[in-house]
């Protein structure tokens, strides 16, 4: 300085600090609190830093996001990370920061941590522990802050779900030191009175020490030693907490937790509408099946005309009869020749005994002459007997088979929903003419269609009662 | 209320047979091997069970308690109004 012959610049003088105090502070690390704390817009982020007596002012370049997301506030003790620069237009120094960190929050996650490495080592959070959640609790053992808003998604899901639920609810501190020994008496009295099937320890969504007392090494173990399955449903999905890890079924949400629980009923209603689809549609395939044979049945003309198959034989029976009878007389004229014929050659190989047996001849001759009429009449007899007989065996049969079409017929009935009005139901259609089967498929004032079983009538929906 | 949990469990019992014995009665219908009449019955009877476990299911009543320490400092299960 002693060669200057003259005075400095005022920028000279702030390059010259400006040079000599980031030579000195390329990185530092402070402790303070946040006394002022301004994001703007750019995305860059302006603070004071302070202690008991002194102020240090600071930025930190495009850092909005970190900002929020370590939830910086105005009062909270913080590490910065970072140089010390001069801005030279105004002669000022600023602690220039490529971090800054809650001190609580750092803190807080090393227990954590820590708290997670013991327990783990300890075997609390082994899958081989788990007790199995039910699928249909009876009774659900929900523990959380009564006005809470955990509460109300957790009740509003279940209802939505299935209104039939039953829960016991027992009120209790979530956040702050009070609360691990209110979960942990709570969990112990469910245990205790065996009052529920299932726990629930849930809170809504809040900031890590919101959140910290679902992080208590006693509550852990509490949990651990529940008889009773017990769910942990704490804070939104990012949030993890030590009662998730020693719980049996850890659930991102209150939300999620009441879907889980009843994941079990919601699984049993889909039985059972895939058990009616079942029935009915074999049901279904059945009577069409039997729809077909009868119009295949009916169809048969030996069933449509059986008149006409009846005619056919008697004719038959006439044709044959006729040509019996017509054969029967040449037959017997046949049957003479012959005799003339040994006759004619026994009176010309035996004249002696001519006699004798010529007699012999004339009385079978006669016997012959007798016989042959009356054996034509015997068998015209047989067959006029047949002839009858078979029309009467027709007519059983034909008997027979209506019956067992009537029979038919009659279980077909039975499906005909028409059938079933004559017993004094009715079905309910509306104006598209589709069957009203639920109260809730229409609505006050709708017009209706009733079908009964001898007629139909308008009738108009007064009230609707859903059950 | 003892006797209230014994009954919820004679109705979880008896859904639990109605269900059984619906699934029995699909097997059947879906074998084949029953008459028109018998299989009438069977379809009769399962549509019936269904109604019911569905109902069952879904119209059991909502209950909601809470937790409270009574004068004497016992405490009890009070329902939700």
């Amino acid at each position: 300085m002693e060669e200057a012959q003259r005075p400095l610049t005022v920028s000279e003088v702030n390059r010259a600090v400006k040079t000599s105090v980031e030579r000195s502070f390329p990185q530092i690390w402070v402790r303070g609190e946040l006394s002022d704390l301004t994001v703007h817009a750019s995305g860059h982020v302006y603070f004071s830093l302070k202690d008991a007596t002194s102020q240090l002012r600071g930025a930190a370049f495009r850092y909005a996001q970190q900002a929020q997301q370590m939830r910086l506030e105005r009062g909270m003790e913080v590490d910065v990370c970072g140089r010390i620069t001069v801005y030279e237009p105004r002669g000022e120094y600023q602690l220039q920061a490529s971090s800054i960190t809650p001190v609580g929050a750092g803190e807080l996650n090393r227990l954590f941590e820590e708290l997670k490495l013991k327990l783990g080592a300890e075997g609390l959070f082994d899958p081989s522990r788990k007790r199995p959640i039910p699928t249909m609790p009876r009774i659900i053992g929900l523990i959380t802050s009564w006005s809470g808003a955990a509460i109300q998604d957790f009740l509003r899901v279940l209802n939505r779900r299935f209104s039939g639920m039953h829960v016991r609810v027992i009120p209790s501190l979530v956040q702050g030191a009070e609360a691990p020994p209110k979960l942990i008496k709570a969990i112990e009295y469910f245990n205790k009175t065996q009052s529920c099937d299932v726990i629930v320890l849930t809170r809504g969504g809040g900031s890590v020490e919101d959140l910290w007392a679902f992080n208590d090494e006693q509550l852990a173990r509490a949990i651990a030693a529940s008889e009773l399955p017990v769910v942990s449903a704490v804070g939104h999905e990012r949030d993890h907490s030590i009662s998730d890890f020693v719980a049996d079924y850890a659930a991102a949400t209150p939300t999620a937790a009441a879907e889980f629980l009843v994941r079990g009923k919601a699984e049993l209603g889909e039985r059972l509408e895939t058990i009616e689809q079942r029935m009915t549609g074999v049901m279904q395939l059945r009577v069409a099946n039997l729809h077909r044979r009868y119009e295949r049945a009916s169809s048969c003309p030996m069933l449509s005309h059986p008149e006409d198959y009846v005619n056919r034989l008697s004719q038959q029976v006439d044709y044959l009869g006729a040509r019996l009878l017509s054969a029967l007389p040449g037959l017997a004229t046949a049957r003479r020749q012959r005799l003339d014929y040994l006759e004619s050659r026994l009176l010309q190989a035996l004249p002696g005994l001519a006699t004798a047996r010529r007699q012999r001849l004339d009385y079978v001759e006669s016997r012959l002459l007798q016989v042959l009429p009356s054996l034509a009449t015997t068998r015209r007899q047989r067959l006029d007997a047949a002839a009858e007989r078979l029309p009467q065996a027709m007519e059983r049969q034909m008997e027979e088979r209506t019956h067992r079409l009537e029979r038919v017929a009659v279980g077909m009935k039975a499906l005909n929903p028409k059938s079933v009005l004559t017993r004094g139901y009715s079905i309910l259609l509306d104006s598209g003419g589709h069957a009203v089967r639920r109260a809730d498929e229409t609505f006050e004032g709708a017009k209706l269609h009733a079908l009964l079983g001898d007629g139909e009538l308008d009738v108009a929906v007064e009230s609707v009662k859903e059950s | 209320m003892e006797e209230n949990k014994k009954k919820e469990e004679k109705q979880e019992i008896k859904f639990e047979e109605a269900l059984a014995r619906l699934e029995a009665i699909v097997a059947q219908l879906e074998n084949g091997g029953l008459s028109l009449e018998e299989s009438m019955a069977q379809f009769e009877e399962g549509m019936r069970l269904n109604k019911l476990c569905q109902a069952k299911l879904k119209e059991a009543e909502q209950k909601i308690e809470r937790l409270v320490r009574k004068d004497d400092g016992s405490l009890s299960w009070e329902q939700k109004g």
